[in-house]
């Protein structure tokens, strides 16, 4: 027999020499035993620990063996106490049977045989030690049950979870065999579960693009996941997918990888937003420098109409000379000069004009005095400038200062901050001016473009960068001036930046000077 | 009145057109007087008698519509009623005709200039009312 704790039997009766009797009969059991020499007693010890079987004498004062025994039946912690009554006098059948009715499970009599009584007793805790196994067996069975019944909860709510998503969500063997296929799969690639179950993840990968997955299954192999990577997917009627897929390993409860689960997004519409989305924003770069070509169309007509006019006078001078038979030299060369010099201010504009017509951003770097590129810049636009009384102030720039550049993007930048600082001025009343400064500091040479407004609010400050962002009235701005500027500076490795301790609005552009001279 | 007899004051901010105006107007003996910009002009206008006042549109420091309005109100509150024939001289987009309607200019001669369009503005402007009908009516 298995060792086990010893449980207690409580042994009730008024006289002292009775339970010393039963003492020494039921010692062999090796069980606990407790004396109580009378029912309150024995009630007290009840409550106090748990007792398995008590032997209780009929007779007792105050409170007899009858009563206590219903006692203890009724008590809903004593529920599993078996009750022996033990009897000298009261052994009739009546007397039995009220013993048995109150609730005792056996009904002794005196004089005790010391074998009958071991044996009833032994098999009473033999019952009381059978049901509480029995207890303990049937509440790890409903808490086993209760854990299968919650496991099965969760994954009933994974499987839904699984089953409506909208990503195809398919698992695999580590050879690749799939093994299962959601909803989610079949609309995505138009294979229903039957069918594509068994077969081989391979099956989706388009066969040009078979030595992709390589890469991918050595991944998982050494137990890493992969996460959006972005691939095209075959359907079942041979369209081709862009789907962003992310594979993990599956884990048995051991930590050893016995499948993998692959999660593929339809990316196609994604792909297609993006791709709009970057066709749109070349449009509006492009639009952004028509519309600065636009602004400055006015200007440039007019700078043309002038030059033109000299030209048209002076040829005119020379035709009614002609006509008139009086050709006087001396007048022929004033107005041949005149056409001659009127025409190479022409040709400079118009060979500043390309810095905006053109793109440039796929321009060779080239060694450039910033001079030219600040004279080239002007001829665009201090016509604007001049015709609206805003006074444009340039200084003498040392055409020792190159730097490497593309000069069409660094034009384009200047005639930027130029045009919004003309921009800024337009409306306002008062002297106006727009400073323009070089300063070399080398490394670095600073270009700066500063105005006499009132300065870039504080709060918007920190945006004035960002795309889209304009202050400009709805149709003036595109908001892509300066951010686009920015991005030009950074190509060439410097900054285009707000000088936050001017009073006023002040754009410096810091560009490395060229290392030749 | 005849060309001959009339003082132009021409204000142009471009020295060499200024230049070929001039030379087409001496060729016509009529009396030239030159401006770089309007404000230069008004100051010229305080102490010559003017018959036509020849202006580009756009000018540094005072632009054409400037001076004309200048002038107009100069010329209202001197109650002198003394104001000189305008002609402007437009480029591209400068100014509508109606706006130049409305500040009284009398004609407007557009850049390219060509010789005989710009002597034959100031002619125009010169003539009395009668004379010009008469030319219409032919």
């Amino acid at each position: 027999m298995e060792s086990r704790e010893p449980i207690n039997i409580l042994l009730v009766d008024d006289q002292p020499a009775r339970l010393i009797s039963y003492e020494a009969i039921l010692s062999d059991l090796g069980e606990n035993l407790i004396k109580a020499r009378s029912a309150n007693d024995a009630l007290d010890c009840l409550l106090k620990h748990p007792i398995a079987l008590v032997l209780v004498d009929v007779c007792m004062p105050d409170l007899d063996g009858f009563e206590l025994t219903s006692m203890i039946r009724n008590h809903p912690r004593l529920q599993k106490t078996a009750v022996i009554l033990v009897s000298g006098l009261l052994t009739e059948d009546v007397d039995r049977l009220r013993g048995y009715v109150s609730g005792a499970v056996d009904y002794v009599s005196v004089p005790i045989v010391p074998e009958i009584l071991r044996a009833k007793v032994s098999v009473f805790t033999d019952l009381f030690l059978k049901t509480e196994a029995l207890e303990r067996l049937n509440e790890a069975l409903s808490e086993t049950t209760r854990k299968l019944a919650s496991a099965y909860e969760a994954s009933r709510l994974l499987a839904a979870i699984v089953e409506s998503s909208d990503d195809a969500i398919i698992g695999q063997s580590l050879d690749g065999t799939i093994r299962s296929w959601n909803a989610g799969a079949e609309r995505l690639y138009g294979y229903c579960a039957e069918e594509i179950l068994g077969c081989n993840i391979s099956r989706l990968t388009p066969p040009e693009r078979s030595e992709e997955n390589g890469g991918i299954v050595g991944k998982l192999h050494k137990g890493e996941g992969v996460d959006h990577v972005e691939t095209v997917h075959a359907c079942k009627d041979g369209t081709l997918l862009e789907v962003s897929l992310t594979i993990s390993p599956i884990r048995s409860e051991s930590g050893e990888i016995v499948g993998v689960s692959q999660m593929a997004r339809d990316i196609t519409e994604r792909k297609r937003m993006e791709a709009e989305i970057e066709a749109k924003k070349e449009q509006l770069v492009t639009s952004a420098r028509l519309s600065a070509l636009g602004m400055m169309a006015g200007g440039i007509a007019h700078e043309v109409n002038n030059p033109l006019g000299i030209i048209q006078g002076s040829a005119e001078n020379m035709l009614r000379m002609a006509e008139s038979g009086s050709v006087q030299i001396p007048a022929i060369l004033k107005n041949c000069n005149r056409i001659m010099g009127t025409a190479y201010r022409i040709s400079r504009i118009v060979r500043s004009l390309r810095h905006i017509a053109r793109d440039g951003s796929a321009d060779q770097f080239r060694e450039t005095p910033v001079r030219e590129i600040v004279e080239d810049s002007l001829e665009l636009c201090s016509e604007r400038f001049r015709a609206h009384n805003i006074r444009l102030d340039v200084p003498a720039v040392d055409s020792q200062t190159v730097i490497a550049c593309r000069e069409v993007q660094i034009c384009q930048v200047l005639l930027n901050l130029l045009q919004n600082a003309f921009d800024e001025l337009v409306n306002s009343e008062g002297d106006r001016w727009v400073e323009l400064d070089v300063t070399c500091r080398p490394p670095w040479v600073a270009i700066s473009v500063r105005d006499s407004g009132q300065g870039i609010v504080p709060e918007n400050r920190p945006h004035i960068m960002e795309p889209f962002f304009t202050t400009k009235p709805v149709g003036q701005g595109t908001g892509l001036g300066l951010s686009i500027s920015r991005s030009i500076v950074l190509e060439h490795e410097g900054t285009l930046e707000l000088d936050q301790s001017s009073p006023h609005t002040c754009f410096v552009m810091k560009l490395p000077l060229s290392g030749g001279t | 009145m005849e060309l001959k007899d009339a003082t132009v004051l021409l204000v142009d901010d471009e020295p060499m057109l200024l230049d070929i105006f001039r030379e087409w107007l001496e060729d016509e003996n009529c009396h030239v007087l030159t401006a770089g910009d309007g404000a230069a002009a008004l100051q010229i206008l305080r102490n010559h008698h003017v018959d036509v006042l020849v202006s580009d549109v756009r000018m540094p420091v005072m632009d054409g519509i400037l001076l004309v309005k200048n002038l107009t109100t100069y010329a209202g509150a001197s109650q002198s009623n003394y104001l000189p024939k305008m002609i402007f001289i437009t480029g591209f987009a400068d100014l509508e005709p109606r706006d130049a309607y409305d500040l009284g200019v009398e004609a407007m001669v557009q850049k390219p200039v060509r010789h005989a369009e710009l002597v034959g503005a100031i002619r125009r402007t010169l003539r009395s009312p009668e004379e010009s009908w008469a030319e219409s009516s032919v």
